[in-house]
């Protein structure tokens, strides 16, 4: 028996109608991937949404504001949620087309977990302690212009203390999420890649 | 066969259907060899609903055969949505049964070529299933995405390995 000799038993398959396709199903799959893809596009421009409110809210709330400190309180407010949302919206962007070849939807995939799994490793950087910096320095900057001194009072200091157990809970929660979802996930694709490229990704 | 693909634009819907229902064998076979069998089902559907999401963008210029292999291998082999935990089951549960085993003398085609696909990475297994469809070298470089060289040194290796494990 030679390998060509599967050839017939392999069509045989192929061709045989051993069910009747359920298309009913795949139009139901379709109404929902269509009314995913119409919910996305909300989620996505939701955060832009939210910034531009941001942004226009303090901008009122600040209007009066004659010291220099308030108006840093509210520019690093502004500039943060603008950087987390760009820092956001450039990690979600679509995956790569199916109808590409197994080699490049693969290279694809494995850029885009590699940046998620970057975003989510550096999550400290990006968001955690840029916020706390911005925190301090915005209700630094209310509690000196209502009391003259930036040191915060007993209330500022226990939420300063809950931010930062918050902080720590969502950095603990990326790291988990690496681990268990996206690790994992990562090195099945790069083992694919490996095994598909061989030799000639090698050489190249 | 492919023709009414070409123009497209006479009809979506009925034309995905046309095309649904004239691969669906090859579709389930494809998802057979990469899906776990209580998984088939939902592979299959995974599938269609990407061949008919990417319709528009096949211009007719390739066989269809080729645009289904290359539709459906990336939705079986690079689809995120299977559950790590999943993956580490059936990994467990491959160690502990051992490698695939080859098919016995006097078995019939049909069980051999269960038994070879088995054993083969999901790769070579890919490379088989387009060999034994009759797709080129070419074909199969163009759903893959490496050399027609390297696809006919793997077609090769494949028909050696076949011949150590089967010969008569």
């Amino acid at each position: 028996m030679t390998l060509d000799d599967l050839k017939a038993p392999w069509m045989a398959e192929v061709l045989a109608a051993d069910r009747a396709p359920s298309l009913d199903d795949v139009r139901a799959e379709i109404a929902r991937v269509r009314r995913d893809t119409r919910m996305r596009d909300t989620w996505l421009i939701l955060p832009l949404v939210a910034v531009a409110g941001l942004a226009a809210f303090f901008n009122w709330w600040a209007r009066d504001a004659v010291s220099l400190q308030s108006r840093v309180g509210v520019l690093s407010i502004v500039v943060l949620a603008v950087v987390v949302t760009f820092v956001l919206l450039n990690a979600r962007r679509a995956i790569a087309p199916d109808e590409w070849t197994l080699r490049a939807r693969l290279e694809r995939e494995i850029e885009r977990l590699s940046k998620q799994v970057s975003l989510l490793l550096n999550v400290g950087y990006w968001l955690l302690l840029p916020m706390f910096l911005v925190i301090v320095i915005s209700s630094g900057m209310g509690q000196y212009e209502r009391t003259g001194s930036y040191l915060p009072g007993a209330m500022g200091w226990k939420l300063l203390g809950a931010y930062v157990v918050i902080a720590v809970l969502a950095y603990w929660l990326c790291r988990r999420e690496v681990t268990r979802r996206y690790a994992p996930l990562l090195d099945r694709l790069k083992e694919l890649h490996s095994d598909l490229v061989g030799r000639e990704g090698r050489r190249g | 066969m492919d023709q009414s693909l070409k123009t497209r634009e006479e009809g979506g819907p009925i034309q995905f259907e046309k095309l649904a229902r004239e691969h669906l064998g090859r579709i389930r076979r494809i998802a057979r060899r990469y899906a776990d069998a209580g998984a088939v089902d939902d592979l299959v559907q995974d599938i269609l609903v990407r061949l008919w999401r990417s319709l528009p963008s096949f211009r007719g210029e390739a066989k269809i055969e080729t645009w289904v292999y290359r539709v459906a291998l990336n939705a079986a082999m690079t689809s995120v949505k299977d559950s790590v935990r999943a993956r580490e089951l059936r990994a467990s549960l491959t160690e502990k049964s051992g490698p695939p085993q080859s098919a016995p003398p006097g078995s019939s085609a049909a069980d051999v070529l269960t038994s070879f696909m088995a054993e083969l990475g999901q790769i070579d297994a890919s490379i088989l299933m387009m060999y034994l469809d009759g797709l080129t070298a070419a074909e199969m470089s163009s759903v893959l995405g490496i050399s027609d060289n390297a696809i006919n040194v793997r077609i090769n290796r494949l028909k050696q390995k076949f011949s150590e494990t089967y010969i008569d």
